[in-house]
């Protein structure tokens, strides 16, 4: 059976600490009518395209972590692949999307890799990414580097441009789309809302209805985060 | 993340060796990072200052966005926010970690050495006995 030609592929870029749990609980929980937001195990597919997409996957912290050996990860891949094959085989939807925040800080290989497996099978690829002021975001990268194993008082700049600039070598930076990450500058205060105007979905559906327990808690947790008002839904 | 959570974990990092490389491992490491994230405490903010300093380094980064988004970025995180703990390096940290070390024992915070060294040691001595705890809830 071939893989129908569709529309368009979304993807996701993060950056990290922009509210992409919230965004990927809302797509797992297919919040985005008309869209099919790919079945990768996880609603957060960095580690799939990790998996899929970069040379030695095993090097990466994520599986070292898990004990993970490079055997594991060709069988997880092969898993992967068939995966995806299927789903592009058989979704309906004329639109897909992918979220990983690893695209963000992907090597420009991998990047091509990945744009090289789904170009046949869409007409355009559009990447969306949230950028997060400085100040915040080296806060969030303290908080974060700590809490997942460094020792250190490392205060990561972004680097904006070793981020962004190849995902606009790679895709076209006319399908390259940045949008500022603050409470002040997302369509109600909610990053879920503001990623569906970007591609311009319908309003997901409310969170409060078909979220599970813990998505709900990763997204207040995040409009805490950010100082966002609670609001009533 | 609270400021007492972020500097107990700080010390707790520094304080183990072990690489984080088996499930197990993981599930345990998990488990300690959760049971600190729980306790209560103000929020904590990076000194404005040294955020301001590590802007000016990487101007030349930031000018690049701000060209290739068409707008500048808000530079709103460097006042002091009301109530939250400063940190601005890892001395710091490590003197909260032993002024909020007593939250591990159900204790309020307290006064702390200020000498990070000292401040280090009696926070990791607080810290390892409520991590054997967690691992055997049945001693203390």
């Amino acid at each position: 059976m071939n893989i129908p030609t569709r529309d368009r592929l979304i993807l996701h870029a993060g950056m990290h600490k922009t509210g992409s749990t919230s965004i990927q609980g809302a797509l797992g929980q297919r919040n985005f009518p008309g869209a099919h937001y790919f079945r990768l195990g996880n609603d957060n597919h960095s580690l799939g395209c990790i998996t899929l997409f970069q040379d030695q996957p095993e090097d990466h912290f994520a599986f070292q972590r898990r004990g993970m050996t490079a055997e594991d990860l060709v069988q997880q891949k092969q898993q992967l692949q068939q995966k995806l094959t299927r789903q592009l085989r058989k979704r309906p939807e004329q639109t897909c999307i992918l979220s990983a925040e690893w695209m963000s800080v992907a090597l420009k290989d991998a990047l091509i890799r990945m744009r090289d497996q789904f170009a046949p099978h869409f007409r355009r690829i559009e990447v969306f990414g949230y950028v997060r002021p400085p100040g915040e975001f080296l806060a969030s990268m303290l908080q974060q580097g700590i809490k997942t194993g460094g020792g250190t008082f490392n205060l990561g700049w972004p680097k904006y441009r070793q981020r962004f600039e190849k995902l606009d070598d790679v895709f076209g930076r006319e399908n390259v789309h940045l949008r500022v990450y603050t409470s002040g500058a997302l369509k109600n205060a909610d990053v879920v809302e503001d990623f569906a105007t970007g591609p311009g979905f319908p309003c997901p559906g409310r969170i409060t209805s078909a979220a599970t327990r813990a998505c709900l808690r990763r997204h207040w947790r995040w409009r805490s985060a950010i100082g966002a008002t609670p609001k009533p839904r | 993340m609270s400021a007492a959570a972020l500097a107990l974990a700080f010390c707790y990092r520094r304080n183990t060796q072990t690489a984080v490389n088996s499930p197990d491992r993981y599930k345990r490491d998990r488990q300690i990072i959760n049971a600190l994230m729980a306790l209560p405490s103000p929020r904590f903010q990076l000194s404005p200052d040294l955020v301001d300093k590590v802007i000016a380094d990487n101007a030349e980064d930031l000018d690049w966005i701000e060209a290739r988004m068409g707008q500048r970025l808000p530079q709103g995180a460097q006042t002091r926010k009301p109530g939250a703990e400063i940190f601005d390096g890892p001395e710091s940290l490590l003197t909260a970690a032993a002024r909020f070390s007593p939250l591990l024992d159900g204790q309020p915070a307290c006064e702390a050495p200020q000498d990070s060294a000292e401040a280090e040691a009696l926070a990791w001595q607080r810290l390892s006995a409520f991590i054997a705890r967690l691992r055997d809830p049945d001693k203390g």
